[in-house]
């Protein structure tokens, strides 16, 4: 009955527009200058109220692109692309279900266009939208009409949405003032008093406390009161019994490292400075080799080089190899690129009855060829000759390692080598040598993968024991919500481009060989903020995760990454020595010490 | 058509319940599970939708007559390689939905196989689903529908043929679902429900009658 009165209700009352802002436009990936131009507005329903961002119907709206000195040309696409494109970023959403926003506004003195990103409770993001015609005043005015908003103390372009019910209890626990006690420290700092060691409790404050306390918001009892004080200082001496076996990391968690160092990233390895370092014979002169591949770490490749530079990074040319030992070698294995080819190529359907095991093979590979990096316009098209092409790279290394055969990720650290390459057997060979480094990513048992997300979780310990506490409350510290960034390399976070400049930094294996866990450290401290802020719990860690994909800049990443190192590098003779391992010391040292401490040891308390 | 719902929004003060409800897809590779969710919730269909790796999670509501149910769902990697990664995403989930493609007589064998497997290690009262999908190819059909849906009926599925690509049974299948999930007591019974009791407590956020 009720719901039949509601459908009549939403029948009769319109929709009421509240506010509708034009020149409002989307950017659909960090590394694209495409703004959509469209309209941000707030719509009154009988549902609720809802912040909307549709595409500009007007045809001849205009998509711009901004150039690099700030001025703006047309984007040439068909009217099909543009609407798909607006159709897949356009959004609709409950203002009750806004946890917070990020807001940032150009540089004083720069060009560029104030932006907002709409973060949800349920850990998603909304594409950013920059407002090109007007300021971000008007919306945020309209939007506190609704709920409540305030800047975040920890990071002033973070406006988070407060919680009416965690207001009231705030109020209501400031009842409950028993100075110094746990649960007053809690509400006046829970990250700090997680860090300082209670993680268990404030979670127990959370799972118990909080929710019993906001069944009666108004009044706390007495008794109510008491009980409560007694069950947390029960946990707390728990805590303490616990934590004694757990010594060595009072020290790790207590330690201070010294501040950031600034970073900056430098031009790309030109062809005339990656020349000098060749000899008058093509190999490389072996005393600069390392001042080279620190020039590819600061700064990557320019395009023109990777062809070349790629095949040394990856070991498919060797360093010391002169040019015309390396067009011999290359004839070699060109040789034996075509045998293992046409051992594949030579298997008929009849015999794929008799040979399960190929037959599986092939058909995995099948599947993921047809679905790898399509909307890159390299593989665009029903009848691309480059999907052949990693087709057959992707079926002769089953060949060539048939125990491993094919794993899903693969063509995904294959599909840039064939990019760059544009040639089958260097393309093979490169990712024979690509598969030397991340071969293990994809054994079946995924220990390697297991024993990097302990590692990448004690380096978050270290770099940021707030964020690593944080995670372990709320159960997340198994670090599984990293998985794809550490599977293909980041290969789904960032656009092809980027994704080529992050390889071949990481493939220079400058400045430690786990650079890649710095990378993920970078990427998560950036988002402290934005999880704690907006209590995330581990669904919602996972669903930010995954939507930073394209939205995160290279070279900031890298520089943080970097200076993460710098830290950490500092302190070296205080670190504890497995972490010392990640960072100094190659992988079979680190595999060697895979008795990192586990999950059930980390129970800790650094007073 | 009734289970798309803008932007998944109760009616804030209104007889109706929203209940949380955590849900995973499972099923061999490239039979179409994410395409499944990305047409549920987006309404979107991508011709070549990439391989989804580790897990995607996304969520949608669906309105029921007397109660709003938002399911919370967890897109899986199907490759072989990854199964060991299942057990962590479907834990606590009170639906699944397994997947395979009506072209590809294998994928069937691996949904049975998923099949077996929650039924032994799922929680107990999971409401599990069969989906045929692909069946906009039904001219490539392998796996016969009355062979599924003898199959569904033998080990008490849901069962339907779908179509990501056309949108066929898409929402229907998430609304049998829906339908079939235990909608906890009227409200002021308290936060623990029926659907709350195979939860671990933390996981308070996730699986409650509000």
């Amino acid at each position: 009955m009720d719901s039949d009165l509601d459908s009549m209700v939403r029948s009769i009352v319109p929709d009421k527009t509240v506010v509708s802002i034009t020149g409002v436009a989307a950017k659909l990936g960090e590394d694209s200058r495409e703004y959509i131009p469209g309209i941000l507005s707030i719509t009154e329903k009988s549902i609720g109220v809802f912040i909307e961002w549709r595409p500009s119907e007007d045809p001849d709206a205009s998509w711009v692109m901004t150039t690099d000195d700030g001025n703006s040309e047309m984007v040439d696409r068909s009217p099909v692309e543009k609407r798909n494109c607006g159709a897949r970023v356009a959004f609709s959403m409950d203002v009750n279900d806004l946890s917070s926003f990020r807001i940032e506004e150009p540089k004083r003195g720069a060009s560029g266009f104030p932006s907002i990103r709409l973060i949800c409770r349920d850990g998603s993001s909304q594409v950013p939208l920059f407002f090109r015609d007007s300021t971000t005043g008007e919306f945020i005015d309209r939007l506190q009409g609704y709920i409540t908003l305030r800047r975040s103390h920890r990071d002033a372009t973070l406006v988070v949405v407060v919680d009416q019910k965690s207001e009231a209890l705030a109020k209501s626990v400031s009842m409950l003032d028993e100075n110094g006690d746990i649960l007053s420290r809690f509400m006046q700092n829970p990250y700090m008093t997680a860090m300082t060691g209670f993680s268990k409790i404030t979670s127990f404050v959370q799972d118990q406390v909080i929710p019993s306390v906001l069944n009666d918001t108004d009044a706390v009892t007495q008794e109510e009161k008491i009980r409560l004080m007694r069950e947390l200082r029960l946990a707390e001496e728990h805590m303490r019994v616990h934590s004694d076996a757990a010594g060595e990391f009072e020290v790790v968690t207590q330690l201070d490292l010294p501040p950031r160092p600034e970073i900056y990233r430098e031009l790309p390895v030109s062809k005339e400075l990656w020349h000098s370092f060749k000899l008058s014979n093509g190999s490389y002169d072996p005393l600069k080799l390392h001042h080279l591949k620190m020039n590819v770490f600061r700064g990557g490749l320019n395009a023109e080089l990777r062809k070349e530079a790629w095949k040394l990074l990856l070991g498919y040319r060797q360093w010391h190899e002169t040019d015309s030992e390396f067009e011999k070698r290359r004839t070699e294995l060109a040789k034996q690129y075509h045998n293992m080819k046409s051992q594949w190529m030579a298997i008929t359907e009849d015999q794929e009855k008799r040979f399960s095991k190929f037959v599986k093979r092939k058909s995995l590979v099948e599947k993921d060829v047809a679905r790898t990096d399509r909307t890159v316009p390299f593989f665009q098209g029903e009848d691309n000759v480059n999907l052949v092409h990693l087709h057959n790279v992707l079926m002769t290394y089953v060949m060539y390692n048939f125990d491993l055969g094919y794993v899903q990720g693969m063509s995904d650290f294959a599909s840039p080598l064939l990019f760059v390459m544009k040639d089958e057997v260097d393309t093979f060979w490169c990712f024979v040598g690509l598969m030397e480094m991340t071969h293990k990513n994809f054994e079946k048992d995924q220990a390697f993968i297991k024993l990097q997300m302990n590692q990448l979780r004690d380096l978050v310990m270290i770099v940021n024991p707030k964020l690593a506490n944080y995670l372990e409350s709320e159960k997340s510290d198994d670090m599984y919500f990293c998985f794809r960034w550490v599977l293909v390399w980041f290969k789904r976070e960032f656009s092809f481009l980027d994704t080529c400049k992050l390889w071949e930094v990481l493939w220079s294996g400058q400045p430690c060989p786990r650079f890649l866990l710095l990378i993920c450290v970078a990427i998560l401290d950036s988002q402290t903020n934005i999880i704690i802020d907006n209590q995330f719990g581990l669904t919602e860690i996972l669903k930010h995760i995954n939507d930073l994909s394209l939205h995160l800049k290279v070279d900031e990443i890298l520089t943080a990454a970097e200076a993460i190192f710098h830290q950490l590098s500092a302190s070296q003779d205080k670190l504890p020595a497995h972490i010392c391992q990640y960072l100094n010391i190659g992988e079979s040292a680190v595999s060697s010490s895979s008795s990192s401490p586990s999950k059930t040891d980390s129970q800790r308390e650094d007073l | 058509m009734a289970a798309r719902n803008a932007g998944g929004a109760a009616r804030p003060g209104g007889p109706n319940r929203t209940c949380q409800f955590k849900l995973v897809l499972l099923g061999e590779s490239a039979v179409g599970k994410s395409s499944l969710v990305l047409r549920f919730v987006k309404g979107q269909f991508h011709e070549y939708q990439e391989s989804t790796i580790g897990a995607a999670f996304l969520t949608q509501t669906v309105c029921l007559d007397d109660a709003t149910i938002k399911f919370e769902i967890w897109d899986t990697a199907g490759q072989e390689r990854y199964h060991s990664l299942a057990p962590m995403y479907y834990r606590g989930a009170q639906a699944a939905i397994v997947v395979y493609d009506i072209t590809n007589q294998e994928s069937f064998q691996k949904a049975k196989n998923w099949v077996k497997e929650l039924q032994r290690q799922a929680s107990p009262n999971i409401v599990m689903a069969l989906a045929g999908n692909k069946a906009d190819v039904a001219n490539k059909r392998t796996v016969e529908y009355e062979e599924a849906n003898a199959y569904a009926e033998d080990n008490a599925l849901l069962f339907m043929e779908t179509s990501a690509k056309t949108s066929m049974n898409v929402n229907d299948i998430f609304m049998a679902i829906a339908k079939k999930l235990p909608i906890g007591p009227a409200q002021g019974e308290g936060p623990t429900g029926t659907v709350d009791m195979n939860q671990p407590q933390q996981q308070q956020k996730g699986s409650c009658c509000k």
